[in-house]
């Protein structure tokens, strides 16, 4: 092994460095395409479901088909699409998942059970929800 | 400073050669990344990228997953905890080496 000397060692660390930020650059977008449209199928079903309890209640079923249709388009692409995970994904990734599914859970027990037929409690749980999965796709793209 | 003193003594031989050394820079970045995306970052054929991915799979350093994607298959290229400890430790040896 022939040993760097210090100009050769500064090379190393800053050839290591760019390779680092070139893989980590294309990175993570799949998950992040998939925590917005995630944020953005809940939000809009919390508001669909304030307005099918509106109109007719039996009609709950489409706007939930019409969201896991969405759903599984976004999984399926983002498992076709993924390349790369940065560094530290998988907890970023479960605690994105863990406080989107407790926003989701509220929301949907809230505009059915505690506040049924609020309008305030339909826009603060799309809120709530566009919130949670924007900081979860914002930590992801800063990461 | 004593020659066992040198920092250079704490460089990892397996990571000196320099497709291994861009390779393992590339997975120190990320959890994953699959096959085709690191050969094309490293900018070197399948067949080398293969070689010394399999010399560091040997080593303890990487972990190579192959799975498949719809009918496709696709390879996924990892750095193991000893993998991510050894290229730290190398690193610190070059920043040694750098600031002497």
């Amino acid at each position: 092994m022939t040993t760097p000397n210090p100009d050769e060692a500064r090379a190393l660390l800053e050839q290591a460095g760019r390779l680092g930020s070139a893989a980590r650059s294309g990175a993570g977008w799949p998950h992040i395409a998939l925590l917005l449209g995630l944020g953005g199928l809940s939000a809009m079903f919390t508001v669909a479901l304030y307005l099918v309890g509106r109109l007719d209640e039996r009609l709950v079923w489409l706007p939930m088909a019409v969201m896991f249709l969405w759903l599984a388009i976004l999984i399926v692409m983002m498992v076709v699409s993924n390349r790369a995970t940065k560094a530290g994904f998988g907890g970023r990734w479960r605690t994105a998942m863990l406080v989107w599914a407790a926003a989701w859970v509220f929301s949907v027990v809230g505009g059915t059970v505690w506040w049924r037929g609020e309008l305030w409690f339909a826009i603060a749980s799309a809120l709530l929800l566009t919130a949670v999965t924007t900081w979860g796709a914002w930590r992801e793209a800063r990461s | 400073m004593s020659a066992a003193e040198h920092p250079r003594h704490q460089l990892n031989d397996t990571l000196t050669h320099p497709v291994r050394f861009s390779l393992v820079a590339a997975l120190a970045a990320t959890d994953e990344i699959d096959f085709a995306t690191v050969r094309d970052h490293l900018q070197v054929s399948d067949s080398v990228l293969s070689r010394q991915a399999s010399a560091l799979e040997e080593a303890g350093v990487v972990r190579i997953r192959k799975g498949y994607v719809g009918k496709r298959p696709r390879t996924w290229l990892a750095l193991t905890p000893d993998g991510r400890t050894q290229w730290e430790a190398h690193l610190a040896a070059l920043r040694a080496i750098a600031g002497a």
